[in-house]
């Protein structure tokens, strides 16, 4: 499995807002897998390149591997995590004849030959124009990319049988029920019911599976995440770890340190990571006329062609009770939700319309209650996580000034 | 139409005067005529016919005492082509002659007024009234410039107009409104022409003249103004052609050579614009910002610029996905168009001069529209009127049946349907394919043109025919008119480019054995339905003549004669399968002993209405 791998984000990586604003595009889960672990099953060598101000962060999760001799495939950072990619991107790999192979209007991998010199620093700006340049032979093979947050959501179904197949073969998970499968120090309450008919239930290492929860797969679980008693989980959820997950889930990603412990419904929805849904909170994910949903990306208004489409909540927001958010809103990184969510929240924003009010929050709170869950879980609060709330605060702010509705400030 | 020449330095002399103005014939060829300054005099020389053929006017050669002269290349617009309307044309005194290309819209009321202040008309030309407006001015006691023009402010059209005065020997004054004037700063001479073209031999120095615009040459140099005697500051620009350029090259025939430059003029639409790295095409002479913001596009042209527009059409559409409509520049002028907003109005033209096109721009942008233009020849009308565009950098092109301009428009539309899908969301590998295909363009042409033999001996089992249909489906329809408009321009037999789908709702009734048909068949997604229709021709005795993608076995079995072009995706085809189209027309044009490179009755840039 020797080969170099470089997971790179290009300049299209911005239309995955606000999932993309503070992680790199190839940490976003989906189906149980990152990019990122996705390429470890390709190969030993493994790096990447980012966008300036992800660098220090994402050097805290993933140290930066250096490309060594031999032939390099170059995977954008925005392909989706699907594992059924691994054997005929090994098999490229391999086969080290170059390449470059496109996914609508962005390079999707390419294969540069051992005999190859590679501009030094590559930022996501140049990498393309790189690759493009090398005039490398074109072919067609089909790596999906995600070019938009909905993306993600719509992307479920279709890699959750492979991606959870992989994840119990990887892991050598027992099946401890028909279509159960658990890692250690797992703990399912005897009142739990799985049906796995239209696919497994994954629940890794020390998951805890309280009273009454009904699980419906394919679903995964992640490493130290607990479903709350009378929890409904069903039908492509994919829980990071460190999760609590309460009420009716539905074909939903819940990344890492996340909590939606109450009542409520999450359907067809992304929640980035430190999210906190409080009790009541839910979410729409179709539209009364039964059409297919629209989102604004920017300034653009993009058809998703999804008919089922929840939210999209970007890291470090969180929701008061019984706040209720309209089908295919997106949400904006470390913004607090109130009452009715009918229209997109930028990013820093007190969103509390139904009560007469947006203003923004200030990058003084949101460092303070980082720090106060970050503390919580354990997690210490680095320079390299402060600074970089502080950028996504200053990029963000144009969003929240030409919102629909901005905030008063 | 018609050519101006102007001389004003120490090597004046008839040879001088005719040796540049034939650099201009292709702009009408049907009378000349030199007017030479001689000391205190002028002589006057004009003739019905070529320039080429010869009578040249012995009895001026030598004059020592000759510094300048004008010289004019005609195409009839008022009056017959004989030698009383040939030019110049001079007052009643005979001592101020006029040169003039345009039309003199007010002609004949102007005629009517100096009739009655007694002046005498020679010709029925437009033209003359120039000379005696001068005159009556410089009756008046104004000087010449004054005369000159207070004379233009009363003329309603079009002109490019050079005069010269007995009395003011080593002056020519010319003025421009609608039709292009040229001025050469050379060493210790001066020279002006319709055409760049007429320059190269002696300077590549030159002062384009805007509308409006007026210029006094004399050997040491030139003053501009415009007509209420402002000055006006002009940049000299450097003409990028040379010489050969603008020569045979060893080739019997403008248009033949023309033809065999493709691989290189072909290239040299697209140096510097295929932008691999990001995938695009780079325009640089087009605002991302005008593009971005393209709903529609709607194209004018004329004559071969218009088929190129029609395919054109078919890569906005296909490529960008941009509604595109193609008009006539005349009959869009004329027509109360309706221009939505976003619209983006590109203009094609050779020569960047063509009246029609240009009229057409004016109205569009009057209306509210953005306008670029894909013109051939740097600084003319269209392209400076229009302010953004692309050149196609094909060279001159002197032979007046279009080809080389063609496939250059076509690559330049290429690039332009690739740049605005990029922004529209092409895919990028459709958009990195097309790029490369682009790049092996020359050398595919290259082996286009190795059918040459193939086509002569066609041509010359077909030469005799007096009718010809071309058939073609989407990006081969354009062609098939392209085919037939070639045939026509330069053998003058009769031929008729028609959608290969609408022969059976009526031409279908010409087919017979004597009929050749010339059916357009280099597409690949296309090609089962053109099967059907040569199958349709075929079962009514016609004969075939067929355009084949290489490797296509399917269509060479229907036809009688076969031609291949290399294979290529479908709407790039328009460029490599024109070539043989063009050598067909061209060889039939010389069995039938035509002058390929002066069509009876054309004129290279039609510069009037």
């Amino acid at each position: 499995m020797r080969g170099n791998v470089v997971l790179f984000e290009d300049h299209y990586v911005d239309d995955m807002r606000p999932i993309t604003l503070t992680r790199p595009a190839f940490a976003v889960t989906c189906a149980g897998y990152r990019l990122c672990d996705v390429a470890r099953l390709l190969a030993d060598r493994v790096s990447y390149v980012v966008r300036e101000h992800l660098r220090k962060v994402a050097a805290q999760s993933f140290p930066p591997g250096e490309v060594g001799e031999g032939p390099v495939l170059f995977l954008n950072a925005a392909v989706a995590p699907d594992v059924r990619y691994v054997p005929r991107l090994r098999e490229l790999l391999q086969a080290g004849e170059p390449f470059l192979c496109t996914s609508g209007q962005r390079v999707a991998a390419a294969l540069l030959p051992a005999e190859r010199t590679l501009p030094d620093p590559l930022t996501p700006a140049d990498v393309t124009p790189y690759l493009l340049g090398m005039n490398l032979p074109l072919r067609d093979e089909t790596f999906r990319t995600f070019d938009y947050c909905f993306h993600v959501v719509d992307a479920l179904k279709g890699l959750f049988p492979a991606n959870i197949r992989m994840k119990i073969e990887e892991n050598g998970y027992e099946e401890v029920q028909p279509g159960v499968y658990a890692g250690s120090g797992v703990q399912i309450a005897d009142t739990a019911v799985f049906h796995a008919e239209e696919g497994p239930i994954v629940l890794s290492e020390n998951v805890r599976i309280l009273d009454f929860t009904y699980f419906e797969g394919p679903v995964f679980i992640g490493p130290d995440s607990r479903i709350i008693e009378r929890s409904s989980v069903k039908e492509c959820v994919s829980v990071g770890h460190t999760c609590k997950v309460g009420g009716e889930v539905e074909a939903s990603v819940i990344e890492p340190y996340s909590n939606k412990q109450h009542h409520g419904f999450l359907g067809h929805s992304y929640i980035g990571s430190w999210v906190n849904l409080g009790a009541g909170t839910s979410n729409s994910d179709l539209k009364n006329t039964y059409g297919t949903v629209r989102v604004n990306i920017g300034q653009k208004k993009v058809e998703t062609g999804m008919q089922f489409l929840g939210c999209i909540i970007g890291d470090y927001s969180k929701s008061a009770i019984n706040t209720s958010i309209f089908t295919g809103k997106i949400i904006g990184v470390a913004s607090m939700l109130y009452g009715y969510v009918g229209q997109d929240v930028p990013s820093f924003c007190n969103y509390a319309k139904s009560f007469g009010q947006i203003t923004e929050c200030t990058l003084e709170q949101a460092l303070i209650t980082q720090k106060r869950m970050f503390t919580r879980r354990d997690v210490e609060q680095t320079e390299a996580d402060i600074a970089l709330m502080g950028e996504v605060f200053e990029r963000t702010r144009e969003g929240r000034s030409i919102a629909s509705e901005p905030p008063v400030l | 139409m018609c050519g101006i020449f102007g001389y004003v330095g120490p090597h004046a002399g008839v040879e001088l005067l005719v040796e540049n103005l034939k650099r201009l014939e292709y702009r009408g060829y049907d009378s000349w005529g030199v007017c030479l300054g001689v000391g205190g005099a002028l002589e006057l020389h004009r003739r019905a016919g070529r320039l080429s053929s010869g009578d040249m006017p012995e009895q001026l050669r030598g004059a020592d005492t000759c510094w300048g002269g004008i010289a004019h290349t005609r195409w009839a617009t008022h009056g017959a082509p004989n030698q009383r309307n040939a030019h110049p044309h001079v007052d009643c005194t005979g001592r101020l002659a006029v040169v003039h290309n345009g039309i003199i819209e007010n002609h004949a009321a102007l005629r009517e007024t100096l009739k009655q202040e007694g002046h005498c008309f020679e010709s029925e030309t437009d033209t003359e009234v120039i000379a005696h407006l001068i005159e009556e001015g410089l009756r008046e006691g104004a000087d010449l410039r004054s005369a000159f023009l207070d004379a233009l402010k009363l003329l309603e059209g079009t002109y490019g107009v050079g005069v010269v005065l007995a009395d003011r020997p080593g002056l020519i004054l010319v003025a421009r409104h609608g039709s292009p004037m040229v001025i050469g700063a050379g060493r210790g001479e001066t020279l002006v022409a319709s055409d760049p073209a007429a320059l190269v031999a002696r300077t590549r120095d030159v002062v384009y003249l805007d509308d409006g615009e007026a210029a006094l040459l004399s050997a040491d140099g030139f003053e501009t103004c415009d007509l209420t005697a402002a000055p006006t500051n002009k940049v000299i620009e450097r003409i990028k052609f040379d010489l050969p350029a603008i020569e045979k090259g060893g080739y019997p025939h403008f248009m033949l050579k023309e033809i065999f430059e493709q691989p290189d003029t072909i290239r040299n639409a697209f140096r510097g614009r295929v932008l691999r790295e990001e995938g695009t095409a780079k325009l640089g002479g087009i605002e991302p910002s005008l593009l971005r913001r393209v709903r529609r596009c709607h194209i004018l042209a004329c004559g071969t610029s218009w088929h190129a527009g029609l395919v054109g059409k078919y890569l906005l559409e296909n490529l960008a996905r941009v509604p595109t409509q193609v008009s006539y520049a005349a009959e869009f002028r004329y027509a109360s168009p309706v221009i939505e907003p976003g619209t983006l109005v590109i203009a094609i033209s050779q020569s960047g001069e063509t009246a029609d096109t240009l009229a057409g721009v004016r109205e569009a942008r009057l209306r509210g529209a953005d306008a670029i233009g894909i013109c051939n020849v740097v600084g003319s009308t269209i392209a400076r009127e229009c302010g953004q565009g692309v050149y196609i950098h094909a060279g001159p092109e002197i032979g007046v049946a279009s080809t080389k301009a063609f496939t250059g428009q076509i690559v330049v539309l290429l690039l332009l349907a690739i740049h605005i899908g990029r922004m529209r969301g092409m895919p990028l590998r459709e958009a990195l394919r097309y790029l490369d295909a682009i790049e092996r363009l020359p050398q595919q042409a290259e082996q286009a043109l190795a059918c040459n033999g193939d086509v002569k001996r066609v041509a010359l089992e077909y030469a005799d025919r007096p009718n010809f249909l071309y058939i073609g489906r989407l990006y081969e329809y354009p062609l098939a008119l392209e085919g037939a408009l070639k045939l026509k321009e330069i053998s003058y037999i009769h031929a008729e480019g028609i959608p290969a789908a609408e022969l059976k709702h009526g031409p279908i009734a010409l087919v017979e054995p004597r009929m050749p048909t010339v059916v357009l068949g280099a597409q690949e997604g296309i090609l089962d339905k053109m099967l059907s229709n040569v199958q349709e021709i075929r079962a009514r005795g016609g004969s075939i003549i067929a355009l084949a993608r290489e490797g296509d076995r399917r269509l060479p079995e229907l036809a009688e004669q076969t031609i291949t072009v290399p294979a290529v995706a479908d709407p790039l085809v328009p460029v490599l399968a024109t070539i043989p189209l063009q050598l067909l027309a061209y060889h039939i044009a010389v069995e039938r002993g035509c002058d390929v490179d002066k069509p009876r009755n054309l004129a290279k840039s039609v510069t009037v209405e």
